[in-house]
């Protein structure tokens, strides 16, 4: 019986152009969105070699000054060596280069800045990650593979499921279905199966074609990621084969599915947002400008107490002998310091309360299927706000390390040499692939499917099927 | 016999569960939307006010002072929060709201809220305008998709024939039923935002918030209409509601986001990056105040000599210094403009992009139209970062002509009356008025308009394929 059904609705499927016009639309959204995607990823590659190019032609610049002094002679731009000009002028390039995952999922990528001039120059307080962008590109958000996963798909699965009983309910073919030693509800789980594995076979075609042609390697977190694609659509089949069983007629059917649809995709999602934005809304930006002049102001007035206290916190850095050629820097950098303390924790208000909406968020994400593939899927492509959160946290720290390495430079009055260029500290951005969290969402997805189908199973359909009758 | 059609339909609606179900949920969304915004709002209002005043405090703190030790100390302009944000917050989320004004360099503002939130908020945030623009044509959608199919299906189409009334008659009974529940409801959305600004004590410009109102109900009326045609031109009310739904998507998720793409494809941003790289290079090129031995330096002292016909620098009758450091602030000034005129073009080839796509969707129009309205749109942030540059410039300049007036060359340790500081005024910003946002939104009006004309005439072009 099981062969015969199977064959059934394979035949059912292909005769009715059901393969073929969903494959089409399939490939094309996928297509589209790889292009989008691409797009994303090599213009991120290109700024990325242009600022990388610059910087290096930057520091080819004191080379040479270097060299020159190396040799004995005495260039005019010799100050190029001073620390403070390497510290603030030439500066580190910090840089996340994009992953070839996020030409799947461009998330939060748009929004944030992926070069960052360190220079010791800038407060660590009021640092800017923010990429230059028209706000209504933002607003709108981009057309990736992600969307098409994440809303479209759904949609599709709904108008190809949400009346495989009901329509045999209502041609009245389920009555003689259930004659048959069959029992209804295993019959309808088998048209959900040979259903969703069509639509996997179809979906990984296109997005495989789609990967090929973007170029993404196969790797463990492409796996992952198309293992929680596998997992998103098993929760749309499940909750559809639910509201089978449950719904009585094709179009409540309909509106019922769209209705979750529009609930789980469309409403929690900014539901959730609002709640964590209330719960722990975020203290003031603009009063935090304020304490940060007024700290300004007042470190400044008693600069010379300024640099005696922090002496008092460097000891290896005073110096007795001859006089301090770069006395004002030392009083800058000396307040600088004492200003990043002093606002330490008022900037930490900030990051606390990100904490706390992150983990808001990370534990109701469980309310809405399409946080759980969003969450996952950035994280996959490196493109989630926890990936540039790391990498602003990278460059936060390595601004200390920076500023640190020329300290004793700056209090001791000497030049950097040919040598000390070499020994600079680099940066580097190690990303940190969310798998842990791909995996809990993507298991959490199937979990839901099985228990919407466990659940389907037990429904009694029959009855209801007499009742309707 | 309209009328009657209308009534029978709202009727019906009022005894159906579902409908009622859905019309409620909506209702309380929106009563949320609504006050979780307004809490928002207001303290949003009030943390700026008060950091405008602290500023503007420090500022006059600073006493008796070096002008251009002020200049450096700089101060910021504060984007005010306008009354309307409550209901449509537009862009304002992606869009800093400070700008630090100081010596030498413009600043892009800062503060992006966007982000100060987690991922999520790329989903949208339940306000009034995500209701209105995203879950009322929904509405819409559910509650007429069947409208005239089920009469069809269920025979009773024939009936309503016997009884004398037009197809045109039918349908537009059709329609009002199912509009006016909508309009209601939204109006009262309206309304509740109205009273809750007015009695925050906002004044504002009742002809913005009029023009927005009639603007969401054309937009309501267009997916009405279009609700309306699919439902008799469809065999099945599952098709109709496949395909509205279809519709839906289209119009509000996937042209927006296909317009973002493709106007970003076409007419990218330079990165912050170059576009700051590219700002110092030109600053290179000219004077700067402070850098007395560079050419452009030695060439201005130059001709300020032989326009003041003296030898020496000393026997100028102000402070050359000062106007060394005016003229660098003048080409820095320049320069700046150069770069954001350059931007502005840009954006405004990505602008026209974007009116061009709104043919493919009546969101679009709707979207820009209710955030020029509510003077959150990208315009209205260019016209404050343009007004806060002014404001920049003209207050260097008082700082500048105060420091050449009152001081020798060299006299780096002149401190001016601390009333100079009064001089330089509150940074202000009245964002466009009604005439200027209607004017400018000109196409959007006419596509808006366009939709709206279209949309019945396949309605009547429906009417004779029931």
């Amino acid at each position: 019986m099981i062969t015969q059904n199977i064959q059934h609705e394979i035949r059912l499927l292909s005769r009715n152009y059901w393969f073929v016009s969903l494959t089409a639309v399939l490939l094309l959204l996928c297509l589209y969105a790889g292009h989008n995607g691409l797009q994303h990823f090599e213009s991120r590659q290109a700024d990325l070699n242009q600022a990388l190019a610059d910087q290096e032609e930057k520091i080819q610049n004191v080379t040479s000054v270097a060299v020159a002094v190396n040799n004995g002679e005495e260039p005019s731009n010799a100050y190029r060596l001073s620390p403070m000009n390497i510290a603030m002028s030439t500066g580190e390039l910090a840089t996340m280069p994009p992953s070839s995952m996020s030409k799947l999922a461009i998330g939060q990528s748009d929004l944030f800045t992926h070069q960052v001039k360190i220079s010791s120059r800038d407060d660590q307080a009021t640092l800017s990650f923010n990429e230059l962008n028209n706000p209504v590109q933002l607003l709108f958000g981009n057309f990736d593979i992600a969307f098409v996963l994440a809303y479209l798909v759904p949609l599709i699965i709904i108008a190809f499921t949400y009346n495989l009983r009901s329509q045999e309910l209502e041609s009245g073919r389920l009555k003689l279905l259930a004659s048959n030693p069959i029992k209804t509800n295993i019959w309808l789980l088998q048209r959900f199966v040979i259903r969703y594995f069509s639509i996997l076979i179809i979906l990984s075609i296109a997005l495989l074609l789609t990967i090929l042609w973007v170029g993404i390697p196969f790797n463990f977190a492409l796996l992952t990621f198309m293992l929680l694609t596998f997992a998103y659509v098993a929760f749309w089949f499940g909750l559809s084969f639910l509201v089978n069983i449950i719904g009585a007629s094709s179009g409540k059917n309909a509106v019922s599915l769209l209705s979750l649809w529009i609930v789980l995709v469309l409403i929690l999602p900014t539901v959730i947002n609002q709640a964590a934005n209330t719960i722990y809304p975020m203290p003031s930006r603009v009063a935090l400008l304020n304490e940060i002049r007024e700290t300004k102001k007042s470190l400044s007035e008693k600069q010379d107490q300024v640099l005696d206290e922090y002496l008092r916190n460097h000891p290896e850095l005073i110096r007795d002998e001859g006089k301090n050629a770069y006395g004002y820097w030392q009083g800058y950098f000396a307040s600088q310091e004492l200003m990043e303390e002093e606002l330490a924790p008022l900037i930490e208000k900030f990051d606390n309360q990100l904490a706390k909406q992150q983990s808001w968020v990370d534990s109701w994400r469980f309310l809405s299927p399409v946080v759980l593939f969003q969450d996952a899927a950035t994280q996959l492509a490196g493109t989630s706000s926890k990936n540039h959160k790391d990498f602003q946290n990278d460059v936060k720290d390595f601004g200390l390390t920076w500023r640190a390495h020329f300290m004793p430079y700056v209090f001791q009055n000497n030049m950097l040499k040919l040598s000390d260029l070499g020994e600079l500290p680099a940066f580097s951005y190690q990303p940190k692939p969310g798998y842990t969290a791909a995996y809990i969402n993507l298991g959490v997805l199937l979990l839901l499917s099985g228990l919407f189908a466990i659940r389907g199973l037990k429904l009694e359909g029959k009855r209801q099927l007499l009742q309707v009758g | 016999m309209m009328l009657q059609v209308a009534k029978k339909e709202i009727k019906e609606m009022t005894r159906s569960g579902q409908f009622k179900w859905m019309l409620g949920t909506v209702l309380v969304l929106s009563l949320i939307a609504v006050f979780i915004s307004y809490n928002q709002w207001q303290e949003k209002n009030l943390q700026r006010e008060q950091a405008q005043e602290s500023a503007r405090a420090l500022w006059l703190a600073q006493g008796s002072v070096n002008p251009h030790n002020a200049a450096h100390y700089g101060t910021y302009a504060f984007k005010p929060q306008f009354p309307l944000s409550l209901i449509d917050p537009g862009v304002e989320k992606f869009t800093g709201v400070s700008i630090f004004l100081e010596a030498h360099s413009r600043n892009e503002a800062d503060m992006v809220a966007a982000a100060d939130q987690t991922g999520l908020s790329r989903f949208g945030d339940l306000t009034p305008d995500f209701i209105l623009l995203y879950l009322i044509p929904l509405l819409i959608i559910a509650l007429g998709f069947q409208s005239v199919t089920k009469e069809k299906v269920n025979g009773t189409i024939q009936i309503i024939k016997t009884q004398g009334i037009s197809n045109t008659q039918l349908l537009m009974g059709k329609w009002l039923g199912n509009y006016l529940p909508i309009a209601i409801i939204s109006t009262l959305l309206f309304v509740l935002a109205a009273l809750l600004i007015a009695a925050a004590g906002n004044a504002f410009d009742w002809r913005l918030l009029v023009t927005m109102w009639v603007i969401y109900m054309v937009y309501f009326g267009i997916i009405n209409t279009i609700t309306m045609v699919v439902s008799s031109l469809a065999s099945k009310p599952g098709v109709s509601l496949v395909l509205l739904l279809a519709t839906w998507i289209v119009s509000c998720l996937a042209v927006p986001k296909i317009a973002s793409s493709y106007t970003n494809e076409k007419y990218p941003y330079p990165t912050r990056q170059v576009f700051e790289a590219a700002v110092a290079f030109d600053k290179k090129q000219g004077i700067d105040g402070h850098d007395p031995w560079s050419e452009a330096s030695k060439k201005l002292e130059q001709e300020t000599l032989k326009a003041y016909n003296v030898s020496k620098l000393e026997e100028l009758p102000f402070n050359f210094d000062a106007i060394r450091m005016q003229k660098g602030e003048e080409h820095e000034a320049a320069v700046y403009f150069k770069h954001n005129e350059r931007l502005k073009q840009i954006n405004q080839e990505q602008t026209a992009v974007y009116r061009k796509l709104a043919v493919l969707s009546p969101f679009l129009p709707t979207r820009f139209m209710s955030m020029a309205l509510a003077s959150t749109d990208y315009a209205t942030h260019w016209t404050f970062s343009d007004m806060a540059e002014k404001h920049r410039v003209a207050m260097q300049k008082t700082l500048n002509d105060n420091f050449a007036e009152n001081s020798k060359l060299g006299e780096w340790g002149y401190k001016a009356d601390a009333s100079l500081l009064q001089e330089v005024p509150e940074f202000e910003f009245e964002a466009a008025n009604y005439n200027e946002v209607m004017a400018s939104n000109k196409s959007n009006l006419f596509i808006l308009t366009a939709w709206l004309l279209l949309s019945f005439g396949l309605m009547f072009f429906a009417s004779t394929r029931i």
